[in-house]
């Protein structure tokens, strides 16, 4: 266990190593988009909410990290998953919120993979 | 994305928190197993995406892509993407076809799940006996999953709405006569209520006759209350149960309405069909008889008008349409179509609605909120005052509703009132059971008032004893008032009953009252029948030791029952209880009468051809207009839409190169003005909108056939 765990350590700090500047981006945007939030920014022309914020970081990372399609279903997985379990516990708000997330990972995942495909299609006429 | 998106899963009586038409939904919401398998083939789904091997990219897509449109257009309006949809269906042509989203497009959605759910097994080929052990759990979870459609408690068995409905044989009976029958105009049914609940089971919110026959019906509205034809049935119905059936039969002949169709199975607090109508043609199957309006006022979906009348006030002008002619025809006088035409405006004459002051006090206590002001004050029922506006100088004939006039002190033969302060008397000319026409009137063009003294009865007397307590009548500073004093422990009344209670009136009660201490005195409003309480109010009064006077309206049920006043004297906690002092108590009748003022004109009536016509689909109506002179008329009874065409032909069949200006009339129906046409002509009606249509089923059928021919060739070519 230990040595699976030291492997992901090394694994992740390879990765951040590599990504250091991706990630100090990423970071940036998304408190920016919070301090927008938090100050009222583009309303009532476009509200910045915490599922506007999602949805941009999610789309953020994809671009910035370049995530492939599985990284989208992989959130939308988990988030699903936390729906059902505030489902379970009743607590209704929570898991309608976390439904939408995982509905908008899904959306993202799926038009990327759909923009893969025709990309790998072209890769191979060109081939 | 749970496949749990039907409202009626959602509906939940707010008293008790139960489920209001699915009974099982609670199960789903609720229970563990339910929510955990709910999310399992969602989540098996999503998980496919996870295990997707190289080069089926396509089919993931393709079912991905399914399962988001899926879903946005089957959860419509609701988050996340809600706005997407609103702004779609506001935008996007056509879009508004989708009512009910959640039910035309989430087979999309359960497709997409099962084509991904199969892939993410398919992935797992090689260990076949993994795949058979969950796909065996797939199939008997599902089976306990929907365990309300294997057991059939979809079908609400043993509910009052229950889906098990057996049908009369009655039923079968009259659809059989109506399918024979050679119906020229609408039907309409009664009783009136807006959902036809029958003894034997069937309840819907439209007319059952539209399950049986494809003849025009006309019903009350549940879901367009406020459209202009439901207000003229409206008005229609409360003609019938005031028993006013010369207005009634007007209206009918407005709405094209041939047939009433009684249903005496239909549970319904509404009174009994007038006997008007029995006495004439009628054909009974069972508790249904179809009784044949008589057709004095019948003019047919096609028709021509005689004379044309602009309904002022334009919101409350559906009254006129109850004293015109037969052949008059009420326009809308902010059509700008209609008002464009000048020499119709020039012929046309003006009708006004007049305000009536007690109508309009009692419509504005019972559509405010329940408030102290309007209630601490005596109303002065001595007199009714009709304000109009008369918008050019000319002959009038006031036209005032007959019902129950005797009752306030007056006669139908002639009746003394003051015009703007001047008095004046007006002899009637003709008298219905609906209105009394007086003689013509000269009015100048501007504001005026018409007050007429009023003289209505006191409808309560005696009083009977409800509780133990003391009820004496006691005497002090010169009033003779009823004291009340109650030391029980429940609430206690002097009860009056309203002598001739009338439900198709409103009413007025008015009292002094003195709380001297105690619970708040309260007075309660009881209407009921032998068997229910049909309706019950409360006004408790403000607690005010000195005398004071209240007045306040009551609006009863139109039903057959009994009215009673109770001035209560609530019980107390304190022990020493509650006394309340009453007195004055009056209970009178609100004159609703409605004036009408219709202009006489002294130009010439417009020119009113003869039309036969023909209703070739309810999309298309073939006429023969004969004995054209002048300018003209035609009045097409169907709700009004630019998207009704006219085109004309002359007598050999020849296109007519004419643009007749069209316009609304009798506040629903479509009217054309036709200028320049031969003496005899055709004429063609139809709903331009039908060609889409027909497009649409060509496309269709061609498309399946090109499916079937294409699939044949590839099986023709795979077989060689």
């Amino acid at each position: 266990m230990e040595k699976i765990f030291k492997k992901f350590s090394l694994n992740l700090k390879d990765w951040t190593e590599k990504k250091y500047f991706q990630l100090a981006i990423l970071n940036i945007f998304l408190v920016f988009l919070v301090l927008l939030k938090s100050a009222g920014y583009f309303y009532p022309y476009f509200p910045i909410t915490i599922n506007s914020i999602v949805v941009l970081g999610i789309l953020a990372s994809i671009i910035l990290l370049r995530f492939n399609s599985k990284f989208s279903f992989i959130l939308a997985i988990v988030f699903w998953s936390f729906t059902a379990l505030f489902k379970i516990l009743n607590i209704v708000p929570w898991a309608e919120r976390m439904a939408i997330y995982s509905f908008e990972s899904f959306a993202i995942g799926t038009i990327h993979l759909i923009l893969e495909v025709i990309g790998r299609k072209r890769r191979e006429v060109l081939r | 994305m749970r496949l749990q998106g039907a409202w009626d899963w959602y509906a939940v009586d707010t008293a008790t928190g139960l489920a209001l038409y699915i009974p099982y939904a609670t199960n789903f919401f609720l229970k563990l197993p339910f929510i955990l398998f709910s999310f399992l083939i969602t989540t098996l789904a999503i998980l496919s995406f996870l295990v997707a091997k190289r080069g089926m990219g396509v089919l993931y897509s393709a079912f991905g892509l399914m399962f988001l449109v899926g879903v946005f257009l089957g959860s419509g309006t609701h988050p996340p993407t809600g706005f997407l949809f609103n702004w779609l269906f506001r935008h996007l042509p056509f879009f508004s076809l989708f009512r009910s989203p959640w039910y035309i497009f989430t087979p999309m959605t359960f497709l997409s799940l099962a084509g991904l759910t199969c892939l993410f097994l398919y992935n797992f080929k090689s260990k076949r006996l993994l795949i058979n052990f969950f796909v065996g759990i797939l199939l008997v979870g599902n089976l306990f999953y929907s365990y309300p459609l294997i057991t059939g408690k979809i079908f609400r068995p043993l509910r009052y709405d229950s889906f098990f409905v057996e049908f009369p044989d009655y039923v079968f009976e009259a659809q059989k006569f109506l399918k024979d029958a050679d119906l020229k105009g609408r039907i309409i049914g009664y009783p009136d209520d807006e959902i036809e609940r029958f003894e034997w089971g069937f309840t819907g919110i439209e007319s059952i006759l539209g399950l049986m026959i494809d003849g025009q019906t006309l019903f009350s509205s549940l879901n367009s209350p406020d459209a202009p034809v439901s207000r003229i049935i409206k008005d229609f119905y409360v003609n019938l149960k005031k028993g006013e059936l010369n207005a009634a039969k007007k209206l009918a002949g407005k709405l094209n309405a041939e047939i009433i169709f009684e249903k005496r199975d239909q549970e319904s607090l509404s009174p009994k069909l007038p006997s008007f109508f029995a006495s004439g043609q009628s054909k009974t199957f069972g508790s249904w008889v179809f009784h044949k309006i008589p057709d004095d006022d019948f003019l047919g979906m096609i028709s021509s008008a005689q004379n044309v009348y602009f309904g002022y006030p334009k919101d409350n002008s559906a009254k006129i349409l109850q004293v015109i002619g037969k052949n008059d025809v009420l326009l809308n006088p902010d059509d700008t179509v209609g008002r464009k035409i000048s020499e119709m405006v020039d012929k046309a004459g003006v009708a006004v609605v007049s305000q009536n002051s007690q109508a309009n006090d009692l419509y504005d206590f019972l559509y405010t909120p329940s408030i102290l002001s309007n209630r601490l004050s005596l109303r002065n029922l001595s007199f009714v005052e009709y304000s109009f506006e008369i918008l050019k100088d000319g002959i009038y004939k006031p036209v005032l509703e007959r019902y129950k006039l005797e009752e306030f002190g007056l006669s139908t033969r002639s009746v003394s009132l003051t015009l703007d302060g001047e008095p004046v008397e007006w002899f009637s000319e003709e008298v219905t059971d609906s209105y009394i026409r007086f003689g013509r009137q000269s009015f100048k063009k501007g504001k005026h008032v018409v007050k007429i003294a009023l003289n209505s009865k006191d409808l309560v007397r005696e009083y009977k004893i409800e509780g133990e307590g003391q009820f004496t009548e006691e005497e002090a500073s010169g009033k003779n008032y009823l004291s009340i004093f109650n030391k029980s422990q429940q609430d206690i009344f002097a009860s009056f009953p309203v002598s001739s209670f009338d439900p198709m009136s409103s009413y007025i009660i008015q009292f002094g009252y003195q709380q001297i201490y105690g619970n708040n005195a309260q007075v309660l409003m009881s209407q009921g029948t032998s068997q229910t309480l049909v309706k019950s109010i409360i006004e408790r009064l403000p607690n005010y030791p000195e005398w004071n006077y209240f007045s306040f309206y009551f609006d009863p049920v139109k039903t057959q029952s009994t009215l009673s006043v109770k001035l209560a004297a609530p019980w107390t906690k304190d022990p020493l209880g509650t006394k309340v002092r009453y007195d004055d108590l009056s209970v009178h009748k609100v004159f609703k009468n409605d004036l009408i003022l219709v202009e006489e004109k002294n130009v010439t009536e417009i020119s009113s051809p003869k039309v036969r016509f023909e209703k070739k689909s309810p999309v298309m109506y073939e006429a023969e207009v004969s004995g054209t002179k002048d300018p003209h008329i035609l009045v097409f009874s169907e709700n009004y839409s630019p998207i009704w065409v006219i085109s004309l032909q002359d007598s050999s069949g020849g296109e007519l190169q004419l643009k007749p200006l069209h316009f609304s009339a009798n506040l629903y129906a479509n009217a054309w003005y036709i200028e320049g046409a031969p003496e005899n002509y055709r004429v063609r009606i139809y709903y331009k909108r039908q060609t889409l249509f027909n497009i649409g089923v060509f496309l269709t059928v061609v498309s399946g056939l090109a499916v079937v021919a294409l699939t044949w060739k590839r099986f023709l070519k795979n077989s060689h």
